[in-house]
């Protein structure tokens, strides 16, 4: 189990946050994201894999222009 | 691959140029090196840097952005502006960078021209910029066409211009315009280095009113699509232009809207958080924002949009190929969110011809398109209230403003009048209107000698004594962070609602992200897969990933190093952040107990739950981009 936008979410363990964001109906492309409150640069969202427990959060971002 | 960054130095006083290399490891780019520049020049010359990535030239879309760095005359502090498309050309001059300095003796054009393996040829050429500047088409289009008619046969190819306008010698707000040029003819898809005011510090600092530059000279650029392919696929499995085509669909037609580009896009989403009349609507309820939405806006102002420039596809790029063809067109004119938000909704226009009229004449003065907008909206409201009179400004009407009986094509036309005249009356310093100074020099004059009603509804971001900026038209937090580059997007300008510490250590990770793809030259509006792959891409090419981030936390930790943020100094910024946030807990349904407990503060001491807010944003960008040892 993690939390993701402080909902309780099934979480196979080994997932990247980049799978996270894609099982959730989330585009990685346009998300701001926090774990455990830390910021995680994009680059690293098919690195990092969350532990059970942590607490991501995915925030949509405007496109800007 | 290069290994060195080729920086010309051009001195405008003696015509002096010599080029200096520095080598890829230490500086990787036009933000880093161009910092380094303005910081080692400090306290004897002040530079304009402009430049362009490593990866321009490359088979990467989005990889030829021109870079301006420096000391902004307006923000008062350090400054990044990006220009699209313009660094392709600017590639074949066989040099990265361009860093200017000193004043020529005349207003000048600067022509940069290099053939093949020759030495770049250097030249300034005095010109008269008031007379072309009053010839047809007007400003800096008239600028262009000088130059570029003057100067465009002595190139092998054809040459990009960036030219200034009269906002540049009037104001401390005047932007730098380029237009790709086809058939020796303009294509009206103007680039802008809008914010930052580096069109008056190119003009008064430097004298120079426009740079035309080109070249033959060929230079090892990354251009071998298979690879590139290949570290795509592994991390997307899609190739390159396959990710591309797919991370750009907003800019180009999105099909769950039904239209595309940055206004299209943004209007279509915007519902109750629209910001109009000088932020007048951030006071007013839901019901009446999105009332004036449907009215004004989705059934006028962004069906014309659709009509116009979506369905008959009249879009192109900034001059360099890529497939988001972000340049939404309606014959001559460009639509961008912001600027035909400034000078649209916040003005009180809302009709597509009087915002072509003003936003036209705004761009051929040259002025920072957003900031002038967020001024106009100012100085209208003092009019609507009766703060100022029109002939303190140097104008003949009052501003129509009643949003209940607003008729969308008549008062926006009006409003668009009025805004024209302003403009006229800025770039001729009438009544009161000195802007040479800027509009926080202003408001404060007028402040204090006409009343304190007339600063309090100026929205914009203080830094340093004088500095000030407009914001990025976004209604939340973000928009007004303190953080020491603002009206560009080195922060984050979600909807949601984040406390405020949180949303400094956001803000901070933003910029770095922003300063990654502004190093490498790289468009944002490829950010979809540039963020994510340009760590790899530098890997691969390069082999020093770990240096390069570490350079980019570094300029992050070096240029909030400088932030020099001055708490808001409008009580209407206050009205815009507690409107965002009690539009959250009232009409979003936020029940963030930290929401309550900033609305519950505000609500007992306004003005110390301001600071409060600003300070625990400004506390989460230090802590995150300070080193601890
Ligand atoms: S998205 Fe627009 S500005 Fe960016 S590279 Fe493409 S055409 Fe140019």
């Amino acid at each position: 189990m993690i939390y993701l936008n402080g909902k309780p979410r099934e979480h196979r363990e080994g997932a990247t946050v980049r799978e996270i964001l894609e099982s959730a109906g989330l585009d990685p492309a346009l998300a701001v994201v926090t774990l455990d409150g830390t910021f995680v640069p994009p680059s690293d969202y098919g690195r990092i894999r969350p532990a059970p427990g942590a607490r991501l959060a995915a925030r949509k971002m405007m496109e800007g222009g | 691959m290069e290994k060195v960054i080729k920086v010309l130095h051009v001195d405008a006083g003696t015509s002096f140029y010599r080029v200096e290399r520095f080598p890829v490891g230490p500086f990787w780019g036009p933000v880093d090196l161009g910092l380094h520049l303005t910081g080692r020049e400090a306290g004897r010359h002040g530079v304009l840097n402009f430049g362009t990535g490593l990866l321009a030239g490359s088979i990467f879309p989005g990889s030829n952005r021109l870079i301006f760095t420096g000391h902004s005359p307006c923000w008062g502090g350090f400054y990044v502006s990006a220009m699209g498309g313009a660094g392709l050309i600017f590639d074949d001059l066989g040099v990265n960078m361009v860093s200017l300095r000193g004043r020529a003796p005349s207003p000048s054009v600067l022509v940069l021209n290099r053939e093949h393996g020759e030495e770049v040829q250097v030249e300034l050429a005095p010109v008269d910029p008031g007379r072309i500047w009053a010839s047809a088409p007007g400003g800096v289009y008239a600028m262009m066409d000088h130059v570029f008619g003057r100067w465009a046969r002595e190139f092998k190819q054809t040459p990009r211009v960036l030219a200034v306008g009269p906002a540049a010698a009037a104001t401390d707000f005047g932007a730098i315009a380029s237009a790709p040029y086809q058939d020796g003819r303009t294509t009206h898809a103007d680039c802008w280095a809008g914010r930052g005011g580096f069109g008056s510090k190119l003009f008064r600092e430097h004298n120079i009113c426009a740079v035309i530059y080109g070249g033959t000279c060929l230079d090892d650029d990354f251009r071998d699509r298979a690879v590139a392919d290949e570290w795509f696929r592994q991390r997307y499995e899609k190739k390159l232009a396959a990710k591309d085509f797919e991370a750009t669909t907003k800019y180009r037609f999105d099909p769950k809207f039904g239209t595309g580009g940055t206004f299209g896009v943004n209007y279509s989403t915007l519902g109750g958080r629209l910001l109009a009349f000088n932020y007048r609507s951030a006071l007013w309820d839901e019901p009446a924002r999105t009332a004036l939405n449907k009215r004004l806006v989705t059934d006028h102002y962004l069906k014309q949009f659709n009509e116009e420039t979506i369905a008959k596809k009249q879009q192109r790029t900034c001059g360099e190929p890529c497939s988001a063809v972000c340049k939404k067109l309606n014959g001559e004119f460009k639509k961008d969110y912001e600027p035909y938000q400034t000078m649209g909704p916040l003005c009180g226009i809302f009709d597509q011809r009087a915002a072509e009229r003003l936003n036209r004449h705004a761009d051929a003065a040259g002025f920072d398109a957003i900031s002038a907008g967020g001024v106009l909206s100012w100085l209208m409201e003092c009019l609507h209230e009766g703060l100022l009179k029109p002939g303190d400004l140097g104008v003949k009407s009052l501003p129509r403003w009643d949003a209940e009986k607003f008729d969308a094509v008549a008062d926006s036309a009006h409003n668009a009048e009025l805004g024209v005249g302003l403009i006229d009356s800025i770039l001729e310093s009438r009544g009161v209107l000195d802007l040479s100074l800027g509009a926080r020099k202003l408001a404060r004059r007028l402040s204090r000698s006409r009343g304190h009603e007339i600063g309090r509804r100026f929205v914009f971001l203080a830094n340093a004594r004088n500095g000030w900026m407009v914001p990025n038209q976004y209604w939340n937090a973000g928009a007004l962070s303190p953080m020491a580059v603002m009206g560009k997007y080195y922060m984050y300008y979600g909807f949601d609602f984040v406390p405020p510490r949180e949303l400094g250590r956001l803000n901070a990770g933003r910029m770095i992200q922003e300063l990654i793809i502004d190093d490498l030259g790289i468009c944002r509006f490829h950010r979809g897969w540039a963020e994510e792959m340009a760590p790899d891409i530098v890997q691969h090419i390069w082999g020093d990933s770990a240096r390069f981030q570490e350079v980019i936390r570094a300029t992050a930790g070096r240029v909030n190093s400088r932030n020099v943020a001055v708490f808001w100094e409008s009580d209407r910024n206050i009205d815009f952040l507690l409107g965002f946030l009690k539009r959250k807990r009232d009409v979003e349904g936020d029940k963030n107990p930290e929401l309550e407990r900033w609305i519950k503060a505000f609500e007992a001491d306004r003005r110390g739950a301001a600071l409060d807010f600003w300070y625990e944003i400004r506390k989460g960008v230090s802590e995150t981009l300070t080193t601890l040892y």
